[in-house]
């Protein structure tokens, strides 16, 4: 038998024309039916070979995966806080949940304990919202490039920053929650083309980032323009001196 | 006349030999003999066919009365199961046959999927990577754990080595209480969640759980081993009887008289 899977392993793994599409539980039925057996007999039933043909009545693995509750012993990011019962899918839950005790299963027992112990976590303890965390990390990782006219004088304003950001997707509701270097940026000046600066934004009025942005001068005529790529590559230069320690350690942190 | 031939047949009727019931293997105790009626002769539950409700059905053609018997499909298991956790899952030969009348048949064996993952027990404490199947992760899931889903599921059930081998070493750690040795607290509350498992078995019954039937025979054999080294001889026993007799017994007493006295018929005693 052991050698007949061995086999069967080495056939679906070379492309062979015999492609069986994930063979896991299904529900078989007899096309022939057994004969009628003595009542209350010991004996085995006698099978016949036709009585090995069998037709598949269903495929109970390709069928959607129903959700499962968990009730998470601590906060996770993007799926709940502490003390919190969730729904999510039965092999994330077991996979990334259950086996690190990240939550235990929602059993009458466990959601009975859960109501008197864990759901006194405090609201100032907890992060502002579920996904805000993740929010944070992907804003760590990101160096934004603020495009600026090459050609009209201008001074940064919050409002460039959310622009830029809006030009990668990420939304700030709201030019309050950006909050610029203290000393102004004024241009066109081709000397701090390609240089950076660090913003600070605040997600939900509660956690507070820093953020990389990249300086670069754009023009309208095509001729005129700048070359701008790999600019989140290349080792970061500061327009003002005393933020080098920081950008080194945000892109030592991203890297690791 | 009916009932009289039935009674006669039933004198006629002489159990099959089985391992347990024969041979070497007939002196293993009914501990052994119960778990091993329930590993391997015990059907297991139908999960490749849906079982037809009812005692009669009719039939669809002619309308005749038919009485229902469900005839399990046979299932195959290959020796690597026995090293994961498989949810009574198996493997099926048979045919595949297309629709039309002069289709053949093709040889086809229906095999499960196998996912390398990690399982957890929690009065073991411990993390075990090892093979399991969709149908096993979800009836993990669905008793809300390793440690519920062996524990109330039978041997027939549950069918591979490895299972068996957990569930033996779980009802041990439950029986004994070696389970969290350094937290007390812990192990109070694990045992309370577990313990009414343990109403369905007596302490010899966990001493032979879920032993193969070559271990079993090696664990009576050990016995055995033990209780031929205990054996004394018997001259050791009535020697040591014969000691006790003599110190009880006056002859002594009697030597300390001279034999003059013995010889005087008026002397007295």
């Amino acid at each position: 038998m052991d050698v007949l899977l061995k086999t069967f392993s080495k056939m679906l793994t070379a492309a062979s024309p015999i492609h069986q599409v994930n063979r896991s539980l299904i529900i078989l039925k007899r096309r022939h039916p057994v004969q009628l057996q003595k009542a209350n007999s010991k004996n085995k039933p006698i099978l016949k070979g036709r009585h090995f043909i069998y037709d598949v009545v269903e495929y109970s693995e390709l069928k959607k995966q129903e959700n499962m509750n968990v009730i998470l012993t601590e906060y996770v990011e993007g799926v709940g806080h502490k003390g919190q019962q969730v729904s999510v899918k039965p092999n994330f839950a077991y996979e990334r949940l259950l086996l690190p005790k990240l939550a235990i299963y929602a059993s009458p027992e466990n959601l009975e304990l859960m109501k008197n112990n864990l759901y006194q976590t405090k609201d100032d303890e907890k992060p502002s919202s579920v996904e805000a965390l993740l929010t944070v990390k992907y804003l760590k990782k990101t160096v934004v490039s603020v495009s600026m006219n090459k050609d009209e004088p201008w001074t940064i304003e919050p409002w460039h920053i959310r622009v830029s950001l809006r030009k990668m997707r990420v939304y700030v509701l709201s030019d309050d929650s950006i909050e610029l270097p203290e000393k102004p940026i004024s241009g066109p000046d081709l000397t701090l083309e390609g240089k950076s600066f660090i913003i600070y934004i605040t997600v939900n009025k509660k956690e507070r980032v820093a953020v990389e942005c990249v300086l670069h001068h754009w023009s309208t005529k095509v001729s005129d323009r700048l070359p701008n790529k790999n600019f989140y590559l290349k080792e970061p230069i500061p327009i003002f001196p005393e933020q080098i320690e920081l950008l080194k350690t945000i892109r030592k942190n991203n890297k690791s | 006349m009916e009932s009289r031939l039935a009674n006669g047949l039933k004198l006629l009727y002489i159990p099959k030999k089985t391992r347990i019931s024969s041979g070497i293997g007939n002196r293993l105790p009914e501990a052994y003999k119960k778990f091993y009626k329930e590993w391997r002769h015990q059907t297991p539950e139908p999960i490749y066919y849906q079982p037809k409700q009812g005692k009669w059905t009719r039939d669809e053609k002619t309308g005749a009365v038919i009485p229902v018997q469900n005839i399990p499909i046979p299932l195959k298991y290959p020796k690597t199961m026995n090293s994961g956790i498989w949810g009574g899952e198996a493997v099926i030969q048979g045919f595949k046959q297309g629709g039309g009348k002069y289709k053949s048949r093709v040889p086809y064996f229906w095999t499960p999927t196998l996912k390398k993952t990690v399982v957890y027990s929690e009065v073991l404490n411990k993390y075990m990577s090892t093979t399991v199947t969709q149908r096993g992760f979800d009836l993990i899931n669905k008793s809300y754990g390793l440690d519920h889903y062996l524990l109330k599921t039978s041997a027939c059930n549950l069918k591979t080595v490895l299972t068996l081998k957990l569930k033996r070493k779980i009802l041990m750690a439950l029986r004994d209480k070696t389970l969290y040795p350094d937290n007390f607290v812990k192990q109070q509350e694990v045992y309370d969640k577990y313990k009414h498992y343990l109403a369905d078995y007596t302490h010899d019954e966990i001493e032979w759980y879920g032993l193969t039937f070559n271990e079993a025979l090696l664990k009576l054999q050990d016995i055995d081993d033990i209780s031929e080294v205990k054996k004394e001889p018997l001259k050791v026993k009535y020697r040591a009887e014969l000691i006790e007799e003599l110190n009880n017994s006056d002859e002594i007493k009697e030597e300390k008289q001279s034999w003059l006295n013995k010889l005087n018929p008026f002397a007295n005693k």
